[in-house]
C-alpha cells in the first residue's frame, strides 16, 4: 500500500463507526449509502464519503445502478481480509532526495546562519538561522546530530569548490548509511537558503 | 603590497599619556618633586602589570628587560633630588642614585636592542599578512564557521610545545583544550584584552586548530577580515592561514624554528603596529 492511501485508510478505518458500515457491507451483497446512512442513523454524506474512500482503495465494489431518474452507487466488499502494509524505505526514498545524489553544493553567500560549534569543536551541535522578514522575523535553530554537525563542518564555503553530497561524506568520515538524515538536513538548508545547488 | 589596512591603534599609548596626564597634574596641583615621585610609583606599576605579567603569560624572557628597565626608571624618579634653585650649582648623585641610573642606562639600551630585534612585539598583523599573500578578492565570501584546512601527522605534546612556542616569540597565543590547542594570533593592540580581560573569549577571535588526532581548523573573525583593505576571497584565505601554521609547525617539528621567525620578519611592518 502507498503511503497516501494508507494515510486515507488510517483516518476511516479510525473513525468510530467504521466497524458498523463494515459489519452492513459484510451482510449485504450490496448496499447503497442511503441504505446504510437510515440504517445506522448517520447522514447520508458521511457515509457517502466512507464507502467513496473503500471503494477508491479496491476494497469495495461500486456500481450504477438507475431507479426512477437518479443514478446511485451500490457498494459490495470484495475482500474479506484487508492488509496494511508500507514498505517505507522505498516510499521515503522517493520523496525528492534523488535529485541531490549527483548534486553540488556549497554554502551560499550571505546566508545569514549562525553554526555553533560542538564542546570537542570538532563539528557543529546546531545552526541558527533567521527565517522571515521586518517584524516577523524570527530564529529558527535546528539541533544536529553529530553526522550532521561533521558534514556541515566539511561543507565548502561560498566562494568554495561545489562538491557532492558523496565527496563532502568522504571528507567529513561519515558512515554511507547516516546519508538520509543528511539529505534531510541539506533539504532543509535548501529552502532555507542556506545551501547553494549547482546542477 | 600590503593587504591589511594600516594600524591607526593607539591602546598602546594609553598608559604613557595617562602617565604625563597625572604628571602634569600633581606637578600643577603639588610641586615637581612629588609629580616625579607620582611618576615613579606608576613606572614601578606598570613593571608589574605590563612587563611581569606579560612574561607570566607569554613565558618571553625578554619582556623581564622591560620590567626592570621600568622598575630602574621608577626608582631613578623617586630617588631623584630636585634642586630648589636650578641655577645654582649641579647637584651630586647619591650612590644609591648612581647604581640606579646605571642598571637604568644598562636595560634601556637593552630594551632598545631587543626592541629592535622585534622580540617583544607581537606578532599576529604578520600573521593574517602572511596568510592574505597571494588572496585573491572575492566579495560576499565570508563565513563565521571555521573550515578544515588539512592534516598534520603530529603528536599530542609536539602540538602543545609547538603552541608554547608560538606563544614565546608572540605570534600566536595557545588555549589547551580537552582534544586539541587552538592558537589565536594577537595583534599589537589586541594583546590587552588577552592579558587583562578575565574569561578572554578565544573562540569569537581569529584561531587555528590543531587536534590531537592531527586535523586542522581555521576560523577567522569578522573583525580581523574586515581589517583587510579588500574583501578577499574567504575559502582561499582560511585555506592559506591554514597552510601556514602547517609550515611553521613542519619548521618546528623538524627544529628549523629561526625559518618562522624569518618567515615573520620577511613582512616589514613598524615595530608599533
Amino acid at each position: 500500500m502507498k503511503f497516501e492511501e494508507a494515510a486515507k485508510f488510517g483516518t476511516y478505518i479510525s473513525k468510530s463507526y467504521s466497524k458498523d458500515i463494515f459489519r452492513l457491507l459484510n451482510n449485504y451483497r450490496d448496499i447503497s449509502a442511503s441504505e446504510a446512512a437510515s440504517r445506522l442513523g448517520m447522514h447520508i454524506q458521511t457515509v457517502q464519503d466512507f464507502l467513496e474512500a473503500m471503494s477508491g482503495l479496491g476494497i469495495l465494489s461500486k456500481k450504477e445502478t438507475i431507479e426512477r431518474k437518479r443514478p446511485y452507487f451500490r457498494y459490495t466488499l470484495i475482500t474479506q481480509n484487508i492488509s496494511f502494509e508500507i514498505d517505507l524505505q522505498k516510499e521515503l526514498a522517493v520523496s525528492g532526495e534523488d535529485h541531490l545524489e549527483q548534486a553540488k553544493i556549497r554554502e551560499k553567500k550571505n546566508a545569514g546562519v549562525r553554526f555553533s560549534l560542538a564542546r570537542n569543536g570538532q563539528y557543529f551541535s546546531n545552526v541558527t538561522i533567521w527565517v522571515g522578514k521586518g517584524r516577523e522575523r524570527s530564529e529558527k535553530k535546528i539541533n544536529l546530530t553529530t553526522a550532521q554537525g561533521k558534514f556541515l563542518y566539511n561543507l565548502p564555503f561560498p566562494d568554495g569548490k561545489h562538491l557532492t553530497l558523496e565527496e563532502i561524506r568522504i571528507k567529513s568520515g561519515i558512515e554511507p548509511g547516516q546519508m538520509p538524515e543528511i539529505k534531510d538536513l541539506v533539504e532543509e538548508l535548501i529552502q532555507y537558503k542556506v545551501i547553494e545547488v549547482l546542477n | 603590497m600590503r593587504k591589511l589596512k594600516p594600524d591607526r591603534g593607539i591602546q598602546g599609548l594609553v598608559p604613557a599619556i595617562v602617565s604625563l596626564v597625572l604628571f602634569f597634574f600633581t606637578a600643577i596641583v603639588f610641586n615637581l618633586s612629588t609629580a616625579f615621585n607620582i611618576l615613579g610609583g606608576l613606572m614601578i606599576i606598570y613593571s608589574f602589570i605590563f612587563g611581569f605579567w606579560s612574561f607570566y603569560k607569554s613565558g618571553n624572557y625578554y619582556f623581564l628587560i622591560s620590567t626592570f628597565y621600568l622598575l630602574t626608571f621608577g626608582l631613578v624618579l623617586i630617588l631623584l633630588d630636585l634642586p630648589e634653585d636650578f641655577n645654582g650649582p649641579e647637584p651630586k648623585f647619591t650612590d644609591e642614585m648612581k647604581v640606579a641610573l646605571l642598571f637604568f642606562y644598562v636595560f634601556m639600551f637593552w630594551l632598545m636592542y631587543v626592541g629592535y630585534q622585534k622580540k617583544l612585539k607581537y606578532r599576529g598583523r604578520e600573521v593574517m599578512e602572511l596568510a592574505a599573500w597571494d588572496v585573491e578578492e572575492g566579495p560576499d565570501t565570508y563565513t563565521e564557521r571555521p573550515r578544515p584546512a588539512g592534516m598534520v601527522d603530529f603528536g599530542k605534546y609536539d602540538i602543545i610545545d609547538f603552541g608554547n612556542y608560538l606563544k614565546k616569540i608572540l605570534a600566536c597565543y595557545p588555549f589547551q583544550e580537552e582534544n586539541r590547542v587552538v592558537m589565536v594570533p594577537i595583534k599589537y593592540g589586541d594583546e590587552f584584552e588577552l592579558l587583562y580581560k578575565p574569561n578572554f573569549n578565544y573562540h569569537s577571535k581569529t584561531w587555528i586548530a590543531f587536534d590531537f588526532n592531527g586535523q586542522v581548523s581555521v576560523h577567522i573573525s569578522r573583525k580581523d577580515y574586515l581589517d583587510y583593505k579588500d574583501d578577499l576571497s574567504f575559502d582561499h584565505l582560511c585555506e592559506s592561514l591554514g597552510q601556514l601554521m602547517i609550515t611553521f609547525a613542519r619548521f618546528y617539528m623538524r627544529g628549523d624554528k629561526v625559518r618562522i621567525i624569518d618567515r615573520l620578519n620577511s613582512v616589514k611592518i613598524g615595530l608599533f603596529s
